[in-house]
């Protein structure tokens, strides 16, 4: 589980590993076009969304350690994921990705992993879709927006 | 004559009526059907679900429960089990039940319907045991609180204490809802 310059074989892919509220987690590289610090007016950039806005962490991530974005590869314009301290990316095969059953998740959260591995050390890694997380987040915008409208 | 007669028995009578009232016992005992269920005890009340929905029952005393950011309450998270990622529900928040501020869980039982498998969180697993069916009733007796009730199938005495014996087939339901 070693990551590589040349990146990954066919049957392997790789994913970038870490950790929020205790809870590891990955994304997949191929869904990165690049990495860098968060800007400074995220508030006001909708392209940029935080993991923690869209997914509940149960008051899990209390404080953040060094809050990365993670810019979509392939996405119209400044799309970006902001997760808390990539620590490392390995290689998987791609066979030991298993999916994470529907009833794991709630409707809001519906679509946000492509699955979870086991690493080396035995520890559960959830594996992130960063195009889904941050369709949810528009999602979950509009849904807010419509129930401010109605209320 | 006499017994005829009489009703009494010999001594040597007697031995062969209590053998055959011994023989019938077993013949009763070996047709009537019996039901495998796997106690397990949360705030202190016993309930059980039925052996053969049961695939095994895992020590969480040394695992870790990985949670998932984005679930719902009464799902606690993951656990690897043998390199298979599964998951672990609390039945506490998914039956509506107080929790026991004091309270541990030292199991999971896996319970299985079909392809899909879950770990339940109790407790404790208190024993496995094979009840008669005779010994079954309708959960009706038992005080428990409508949520409950409807996912109790029957009920049964083990130990001089009630158990409710929960319907596996709407426990799963109610969780994939």
């Amino acid at each position: 589980m070693n990551g590589t310059e040349d990146g990954p074989s066919p049957a392997q892919v790789d994913i970038l590993l870490f950790r929020m509220g205790g809870v590891a987690l990955g994304a997949v590289l191929q869904q990165i076009a690049y990495m860098a610090l968060p800007p400074s007016d995220q508030e006001g950039q909708t392209g940029v969304v935080s993991l923690v806005d869209v997914l509940d962490f149960r008051g899990a991530v209390t404080s953040w350690l060094a809050p990365k974005a993670l810019y979509l590869a392939g996405g119209a314009g400044q799309q970006a994921v902001v997760v808390d301290n990539p620590e490392e990316i390995v290689s998987i095969d791609l066979d030991e990705i298993q999916s994470l059953p529907d009833h794991l998740l709630t409707r809001a959260a519906r679509g946000a992993f492509l699955g979870a591995f086991v690493t080396a050390a035995g520890a559960p890694v959830l594996l992130l879709d960063l195009y889904a997380i941050h369709g949810l987040a528009g999602q979950n915008r509009h849904n807010a927006g419509q129930q401010g409208k109605s209320s | 004559m006499l017994e005829e007669t009489t009703g009494l028995l010999s001594k040597t009578r007697l031995y062969e009526w209590a053998k055959q009232r011994q023989e019938r016992k077993k013949t009763v005992d070996v047709q009537e059907g019996k039901i495998k269920l796997v106690l397990f005890s949360l705030a202190g009340s016993l309930f059980a679900f039925p052996g053969q929905q049961v695939r095994e029952v895992v020590e969480m005393a040394t695992r870790s429960i990985t949670l998932i950011p984005g679930s719902p309450e009464f799902v606690l998270g993951v656990i690897n089990l043998r390199g298979v990622i599964e998951s672990i529900v609390d039945p506490y928040a998914l039956l509506g039940m107080d929790k026991p501020v004091d309270t541990s869980q030292r199991h999971a039982v896996m319970v299985r319907q079909g392809d899909f498998c879950t770990g339940v969180s109790v407790d404790a697993v208190e024993d496995v045991v094979d009840i008669p069916l005779s010994d079954l009733h309708t959960a009706t007796a038992l005080p428990l609180h409508q949520t409950l009730q409807d996912l109790v199938s029957a009920s049964t005495q083990f130990r001089d204490r009630p158990v409710a014996i929960l319907d596996t087939t709407q426990l799963l339901q109610r969780i994939l809802q």
